[in-house]
């Protein structure tokens, strides 16, 4: 059991990562209708420039920042020079997205190597808790994700830019007769899901060693997961991550080893052809005349 | 000096063009309509003017401004606001929400809370539906629910667009007296796009009469109401408003 | 029932119609190909026949081959995005199952290329209709992520097949066998042999394309509501013509495969997908020759422009970019509005000295 306990946390650290890019995923398509491919290349960028930093003797926290910081000014910049002309073309959009995913991770590929990076975590310290030795990085890592879920959550719910940014999402025609200036809320989503998506890279480079390919491999988690709560519903992100975080540690303790990534695939399959629209119900984008 | 001018304007989708050479004024303090059929270009001048749609050609002025290319966010803080054809209610968000969300683009949040009071004083039902989702009210009510977020923006001209679509007989004529009281309780001048020809002449001072997109009769009401034109399109088709 | 009165919109209007009852009757309600696209053909069939003889060097005549059998894959996906309007970047996946389809019939059974061709289209057929299935309940974005993430599971699942499915080293098959006393294993005659392939799959695309079935096709893409109101039933076309492009994808894997006597996973992962919707984008879907045009210059670029591959595939990415960006329609349907821009300045100029 407390094996089991472990692996949970374990499976969970990793749902954190998952979850912050299935987080940005459903955001920018919830209000810009555009499923943004190149969300894995975020985080992979994000890690990347936390690592060069951390090898360079700067704290991972402060790099951690810096990397959040950076990618969202990258997402800044594919939204004013790309994605805000394909607004009304959102499949062309994602297309884009695929050439902008492939473009990164190719510059990354160039400027750096293809060898994997690791940096040894900023904390090395194993808690025990009630018998079960828990990593302590793990445990931080689900906590800050575990807040910035909140943050987000309820910011989207409560806050009144929150209020203003599902009006867009219902109603974009409408919402813009309110005052509410849509499309400079549609650059914020796409900066703040950058910022996840940075974020996601930091923490994961804290956890394991990351490769310019790693972007590609977890994207297709990011899409499962979102797609699994219902595209453009924050919160079915989240459930999403949870349940993919426990169908991992099932498959860790009682499956085949080799089969890992499958499980997620196939609980996704089975979710879609159940229920097409996620579990928590998505949105079809967004809304206009 | 005219609130609203619009001269020459000219607007289309695509390939197409809806209207062509098109001028109006509103006065301040005025009801003014824009009537005519199916497909005669009424919603597409008021997302012209409302700022959802870029005219193709010609000029938008409001209190002396020019807002010909004014983005409809933008349009709202001077004061040009739009009650959106089929009511456009956010369905998912309770009525109170919808109300604050008219008032979004409003500098002076302070008043906001008063002004919420007062529509709710105004509209009764608002008042008692007010934690319900909009989804929830009848045609009748969300048509009075879009204005009242209309107003929450604190408007000098309304624009609405077809207020009439859907509604029975009865919630007609509280309509009329609704449009009326915009004008005369909320101080808002009044640009209403209407296909129900009866109500449309019980309100405004004055009328246009657009036709394929262009104007083909315009006046007082008094002499819309004899004009020929007016009977061609509307024979049959007029709906008194007792 | 059907709208028969469609023209293709990329059709220059001088098509010659002609009477229905001097056609065959499978050709009827075809639309017979234009001078333009004869004299094209044409001249792209004899350039590309040629091109052996000009002596390209074993480089260049294995990256034509290569060309040509993801042209062919193409060609499918044209149909599936071009006519229909779904696009899918599980397109690898599928050549996968036509590539595997022959290998595991050659290792377990002994089936060679020919008997091992229309089993393993046919399965890919069927594939392609089974990963179809769910775009007629989900949107044109959330289908693509579906047909990703199948690529993915392809690839789990094969490389976890064992010795059945030859797992992460792959499967090797023999020769091709020779017909007529031509040996495949000669480079030369591969290439004929997949020359002939595409030929035929250029020419099925233009028929269905021109066919009624295809003009149905474009009117469910251009709106399928109003197509399902006049009683198409849009689910049945979709699946059709997700199977039509399944079998050209599995034509174009099982080529693959018996062109490198290998196959292996990673060749139909998720990346051989995204670079099948980069080609059909930076070619074009719609215009009859895109298709080749996209393979040729993703296969050729990096060759003739000396880039590496990890630059050629930034160029990939840019030009993708460029093209939604400024090109809609691929590189040919830019080059397409050029002659069209072209004749018309033509005629103009005929005309005023007819007058004068």
């Amino acid at each position: 059991m407390e094996i089991f306990l472990q692996q949970l946390i374990n499976s969970l650290s990793v749902a954190s990562v998952t979850i912050l890019i299935g987080m940005g995923i459903t955001l920018i398509f919830g209000l810009a209708g555009i499923v943004n491919f190149a969300q894995g290349e975020f985080l992979m960028v994000g890690g990347m420039i936390t690592w060069a930093l951390v090898m360079a003797g700067v704290n991972f926290f402060v790099a951690m920042v810096v990397a959040m910081l950076a990618v969202g000014l990258l997402g800044l910049t594919a939204e004013r020079t790309l994605f805000r002309f394909t607004l009304t073309r959102p499949m062309n959009g994602f297309i884009m997205s695929i050439g902008l995913s492939v473009i990164l991770q190719n510059v990354v590929i160039r400027t750096l190597n293809e060898v994997q990076k690791s940096i040894t975590p900023p904390v090395t310290a194993v808690w025990t808790v009630g018998g079960v030795d828990i990593i302590a990085m793990r445990a931080i890592v689900v906590a800050i994700t575990a807040v910035v879920v909140a943050v987000t959550y309820f910011g989207i719910s409560r806050s009144r830019y929150g209020v203003a940014l599902r009006a867009s999402v219902a109603d974009q025609d409408t919402a813009a007769l309110m005052g509410i200036p849509v499309k400079r809320y549609v650059t914020g989503v796409f900066v703040y899901g950058s910022v996840l998506a940075g974020l996601g890279g930091a923490l994961m480079i804290a956890l394991f060693p990351i490769t310019p390919f790693t972007g590609s491999v977890i994207i297709i988690r990011g899409f499962a997961v979102s797609l699994i709560g219902g595209l453009g519903n924050v919160g079915g992100a989240v459930v999403g991550g949870l349940i993919l975080g426990l169908v991992d540690a099932l498959a860790a303790q009682y499956g085949f080893p080799q089969w890992t990534d499958a499980y997620s695939l196939i609980v996704m399959i089975v979710i879609l052809i159940l229920r097409p629209q996620g579990l928590l119900g998505g949105t079809m984008g967004p809304r206009a005349t | 000096m005219n609130l609203l001018t619009v001269e020459n304007l000219r607007t289309g989708y695509g390939p197409v063009t809806v209207n062509r050479d098109v001028s109006i004024t509103v006065d301040a303090a005025e009801i003014v309509t824009v009537l005519g059929p199916n497909g005669a270009g009424k919603s597409t001048l008021l997302r012209a003017i409302s700022g959802l749609l870029k005219p193709r050609a010609g000029r938008i002025s409001f209190d002396g401004e020019d807002v010909t290319n004014l983005p409809a966010d933008r349009a709202v803080s001077r004061g040009i606001v739009m009650v959106p054809e089929g009511r456009r209610i956010f369905v998912d968000m309770t009525v109170q929400e919808n109300l604050r969300l008219g008032a979004y683009g409003r500098r002076d949040r302070d008043k906001v809370e008063a002004d919420l009071r007062r529509m709710e004083a105004y509209f009764e039902i608002l008042a008692q539906k007010r934690q319900q989702k909009g989804g929830e009210l009848s045609g009748g009510q969300q048509q009075m629910l879009a204005i009242a977020r209309g107003l929450m923006a604190r408007p000098r001209i309304l624009l609405l667009d077809e207020p009439s679509l859907g509604l029975s007989p009865k919630l007609v004529k509280d309509l009329r007296g609704v449009i009326l009281d915009v004008k005369a309780t909320f101080n808002a001048a009044v640009l209403l796009v209407e296909q129900n020809a009866g109500l449309a002449m019980s309100v405004a001072a004055r009328g246009y009469l657009l036709h394929h997109g262009r104007f083909v009769a315009s006046g007082p009401i008094e002499n819309l109401r004899d004009d020929q034109m007016m009977r061609d399109l509307y024979l049959g088709a007029a709906q008194k408003v007792a | 029932m059907t709208n028969h009165n469609m023209q293709s919109p990329t059709q220059p209007v001088t098509a010659r119609v002609s009477l229905p009852e001097a056609k065959p009757r499978y050709m009827r309600g075809i639309k017979e190909p234009t001078r333009e696209e004869w004299c094209l053909g044409i001249l792209i069939l004899a350039g590309l026949i040629a091109f052996p003889f000009f002596d390209p060097g074993y480089r260049f005549l294995s990256l034509a081959v290569s060309t040509i059998f993801t042209a062919i894959a193409l060609y499918g996906l044209s149909l599936q995005f071009g006519q229909a309007g779904i696009m899918s970047v599980g397109h690898a996946g599928i050549m996968g199952v036509g590539g595997y389809t022959a290998a595991i019939l050659a290792n377990q059974l002994g089936l060679g290329f020919w008997e091992s061709l229309p089993l393993a289209m046919l399965l890919s057929a069927l594939a392609a209709a089974v990963v179809g299935l769910p775009s007629l309940r989900v949107g044109g974005q959330h289908y693509i992520i579906i047909t990703f993430c199948f690529c993915a599971l392809l690839v789990i699942a094969l490389t976890n097949g064992g010795t059945f499915t030859g797992a992460a080293t792959g499967l090797d098959v023999g020769p091709i066998p020779g017909v007529f006393g031509i040996r495949f294993a000669k480079l030369d005659n591969m290439y004929f042999l997949c020359l002939a392939a595409l030929t035929i799959s250029i020419a099925v695309t233009f028929a269905i394309v021109h066919s009624p079935y295809g003009r149905t096709l474009w009117s469910i893409r251009e709106n399928e509501p109003l197509a399902r109101a006049v009683g198409i039933n849009t689910n049945l076309h979709k699946i059709g013509v997700f199977a039509i492009s399944g079998a050209f994808a599995g034509l174009g894997g099982i080529l693959q495969t018996y062109y490198l006597r290998h196959i292996s996973p990673e060749l139909y992962g998720a990346f051989p997908s995204l670079y099948l919707a980069l080609m059909i984008m930076l070619g074009g879907a719609r215009p009859l020759y895109g298709p080749l045009i996209g393979s040729i210059i993703v296969n050729f670029l990096p060759e003739l422009g000396g880039l590496d591959p990890i630059d050629s595939r930034i160029a990939y990415g840019v030009g993708l970019l460029l093209v939604i960006l400024l090109l809609p329609g691929g590189v040919s349907g830019g080059l397409l509005s050029l002659y069209r821009r072209g004749t018309k300045t033509r005629h103009r100029l005929e005309k005023g000295r007819g007058l004068s």
